[in-house]
């Protein structure tokens, strides 16, 4: 009996040692329909399933290896999994199938850890690339995923950065995110011709980036602020800057950003583990998000960016929610588009003026009169504004809470 | 509400250290652990700085290191507390160690300021430990296996370094050992190098007795290797230092064990006394053989003995001007083969010069 307690404590007393070391995440990554890979300070990688199980998928051995960050993606027809970090003061990146086995093993250069994976989607050549981001060279550099052996092309150098750190590549534009751990920047780099320019600063230490669904808004977790910054584009130059509102002191280290599933983003803290969050700051344990939250609601839709050069439209929420509004003669129609992963022009639900115009109350109408008919109509929203607006789950009577007007552009926050 | 300036520390600038401290400072709880932690009244006594060393953590990108102070306002009727998390950048290729810093509070109209000696860590690319064996080459014995006896010397004067009870190793002959990577360094833990000390500790790694032995039979000189290890050992300072990795060459002589020498003492002797006997003419009957072998044997036991001694003296044993090493299984299977054969098998098989008065004996002139 005494032999039978002993190993029972002794299991019992591994088993907390792995969940100890669970609990030190230092990185996530996450794509649709996929698990939530989990890199911890140990250099074991998890999944984290929809429910929130979790699962051991494998453990980086290589002697003395300290792990950084990890990266996901589907290469032809295989899902891999790419993990960087250091050995000693060397910069190295291991390739994993999704299974856990090795296939690759690429020498990083000075120092780079910071990193994304270019499928070659968007390439004429289809070639897939690693971008890495090097904190002591400040530059960022193209490593060839099919051929290991070959040298490390240098993409940008910003002479301007501090310490360059984590990276985001956007397929969408072509570009590269690369935060400065040293003076808070977010720098972007054109990849077409390596010119870059800092579209962010104050971002306090930024240690990983995620980028929306839709690849529109970026998001920084800063690791000495404990705060999760929203970066929203608007058009293709001008960017404006957020905090998602979190409870004070909910983290107490940073180390990692993925968007996740339905608007949310799984985050990680190296002293307290793995979170999803919702944009209204809710926390929740990864799986866990409230099924009420989990749906696009109009409880509030923040950050909705109306380019003022063109017809009425807010684009790209949080919540996946478009507004346009198009004139047809005497009639005005709102178009509202639910949901940002179907696409512009899906999902349409129609609202007539007179229908909208009873749920509308003190909402200002400025109709351009020099423009023809079936031409587009300006609403200018301020701040109280009462709008309706509708979605698959029906009409919402929604306020402008928040209403900032600049040359080109508007912010909005509209709550329901 | 985070609480700028509140606390800054001023930057190092020395000979060979450079480093600035980016602080952010928020309204906390008394810390749990403010016991065990280093405490620093300012000047003025207007506030206690707490500090921790062990918390020092390296940053993400293995660019910053992040120290985390905790400030006491001993101004305030109700004792209030701050939590500053530093942003240290280090520059420089120095080593580890202890700094005094002057550092300054500002909460209001209250200003003050105090000393505190803070862990420096550098990220440069430099070893602070050196790994060697206590000879060279490192004698892996084959009879009683015991791992390979190496030396830690901490080069840092002020700081312990830890290092890791794993280490990698590679070898140029893996089918030498029974295991090569993932070896233990003592018994496998983690262990501590003290400021300046040097311990000694053994790389647990175990030979195969027959491919080492049989690897002997490539180099026969004293001081020749048979093998070579190379061992990366992982370490890092206390308080936080970034881990390195060292790789150590390491020089490998088998030595076999008393049992195997035994086997080649008696194998060259029966070899020798057969030899001398199958010379032309020499045959004088099995009895006479016996008797030889016999003598040949303590002869050759006498020699090895004796060659043993010199060796362990400091002297060189050469034979025919082979330097010899008589703790190995070719010369003494040699010595064995010399001693019982004698000179007539040595000059048979060309091994020595015949003398002119032995030619014109032999011709009969």
């Amino acid at each position: 009996m005494k032999c039978i307690a002993f190993l029972l404590s002794m299991l019992i007393s591994l088993a907390g040692v792995g969940s100890e070391t669970a609990r030190h995440p230092i990185a996530v990554d996450y794509h649709l329909d996929g698990p939530l890979f989990v890199l911890s300070s140990e250099g074991e990688v998890s999944q984290i399933g929809d429910t929130g199980s979790e699962s051991l998928l494998m453990t980086t051995e290589a002697y003395g290896f300290r792990p950084v960050d990890i990266v996901s993606a589907r290469l032809g027809e295989q899902n891999y999994v790419f993990v960087s970090g250091f050995i000693g003061r060397e910069g190295i990146i291991f390739q994993y199938t999704s299974s856990g086995v090795f296939v690759a093993r690429f020498s990083s250069p000075q120092l780079a850890a910071g990193f994304d994976v270019d499928t070659g989607s968007q390439s004429p050549l289809h070639e897939s690339l690693m971008y890495v981001a090097s904190p002591v060279a400040n530059a960022v550099f193209a490593l060839d995923i099919a051929n290991p052996s070959k040298s490390p092309r240098t993409i940008a150098s910003i002479k301007e950065a501090v310490s360059l750190g984590p990276l985001i590549f956007d397929r969408q534009l072509n570009k590269l995110f690369v935060g400065d751990q040293g003076n808070g920047k977010l720098y972007e780099i054109n990849l077409s011709d390596g010119h870059h320019s800092t579209v962010a600063t104050d971002l306090g230490t930024p240690v990983a980036l995620a980028l929306s669904e839709d690849d529109a808004t970026l998001y920084v977790a800063d690791s000495a602020g404990g705060r999760i910054i929203k970066v929203a584009a608007v058009g293709h130059e001008r960017r404006t800057t957020r905090t998602i509102p979190t409870t004070k002191g909910a983290f107490v280290r940073l180390s990692g950003l993925a968007a996740g599933p339905r608007g949310t983003l799984y985050l990680a803290d190296f002293q307290k583990g793995i979170f999803q969050i919702t944009m209204d700051g809710s926390i929740h344990a990864p799986g866990q998000v409230p099924a009420q939250t989990k749906q696009p609601t109009l409880a509030c839709a923040t950050d909705l960016r109306v380019d003022l050069r063109r017809p009425l439209k807010i684009e790209n929420s949080d919540i996946g929610l478009y507004l346009y509004g198009i004139s047809t003669s005497d009639k005005l129609t709102i178009y509202v588009f639910r949901s940002s992963k179907l696409g512009w022009g899906t999902n349409v639900t129609k609202v007539s003026r007179d229908r909208f115009k009873t749920f509308l109350a003190d909402l200002t109408l400025a109709k351009d009169n020099s423009l023809e008919e079936d031409s587009y109509v300006r609403l200018t929203l301020k701040k109280q504004d009462l709008i309706a607006l509708t979605t698959e789950s029906g009409t919402f009577r929604a306020k402008v809470t928040e209403s900032h007007y600049f040359k080109d552009y508007a912010v909005l926050q509209i709550c329901k | 509400m985070a609480q700028d300036k509140l606390l800054e520390i001023d930057e190092i600038k020395t000979a060979d250290v450079t480093a600035s401290f980016d602080i952010q400072c928020s309204a906390s709880q008394s810390p749990d652990a403010v016991g065990q932690m280093r405490r620093v009244t300012t000047k003025g006594r207007k506030f206690a700085l707490h500090f921790d060393p062990r918390t020092i953590v390296l940053g993400k990108f293995g660019q910053f290191f992040l120290y985390t102070f905790f400030l006491e306002d001993l101004q305030a009727g109700q004792k209030r507390w701050y939590q500053c998390t530093a942003q240290v950048s280090s520059r420089g290729a120095f080593l580890d160690r202890n700094i005094v810093v002057l550092f300054r509070v500002s909460h209001g109209a209250n200003v003050d300021e105090g000393e505190l000696e803070l862990p420096v860590h550098s990220i440069a690319k430099q070893d602070f430990i050196g790994v060697v064996t206590r000879d060279i080459p490192a004698k892996a014995n084959l009879s009683s296996p015991s791992g390979l006896e190496v030396t830690v010397h901490n080069l840092l004067s002020e700081m312990d370094v830890v290092v890791d009870g794993k280490v990698q190793v590679s070898s140029d002959h893996p089918n030498y050992w029974k295991a090569v990577g993932l070896c233990d360094l003592g018994d496998g833990k983690q262990f501590r190098v003290r400021a300046g000390e040097t311990r000694v500790i053994q790389l647990q790694i175990e030979p195969k007795k027959l491919p080492a032995l049989l690897s002997t039979l490539t180099s026969v000189k004293p001081d020749g290797q048979h093998e070579r290890l190379n061992v990366e050992v992982s370490y890092a300072s206390d308080f936080g230092g970034p881990n390195r990795i060292l790789l150590v060459p390491i020089q490998v002589r088998f030595v076999p064990s008393l049992a195997s020498l035994v086997v080649a003492l008696f194998a060259g002797s029966f070899l020798g006394t057969i030899a001398g006997q199958l010379l032309p003419n020499a045959w004088q009957g099995t009895k006479t053989v016996l008797k030889t072998a016999a003598k040949a044997l303590v002869f050759s036991l006498v020699a090895e003995l004796f060659a043993m001694l010199l060796v362990a003296l400091g002297s060189r044993f050469v034979i025919i001007q082979f330097d010899l090493d008589p703790w190995q299984f070719l010369p003494v299977f040699f010595i064995g083969f010399v001693v019982s054969g004698g000179k007539e098998v040595l000059k048979y098989l060309g091994f020595t010069k015949q003398s002119t008065e032995d030619k014109r004996l032999e011709e009969g002139t």
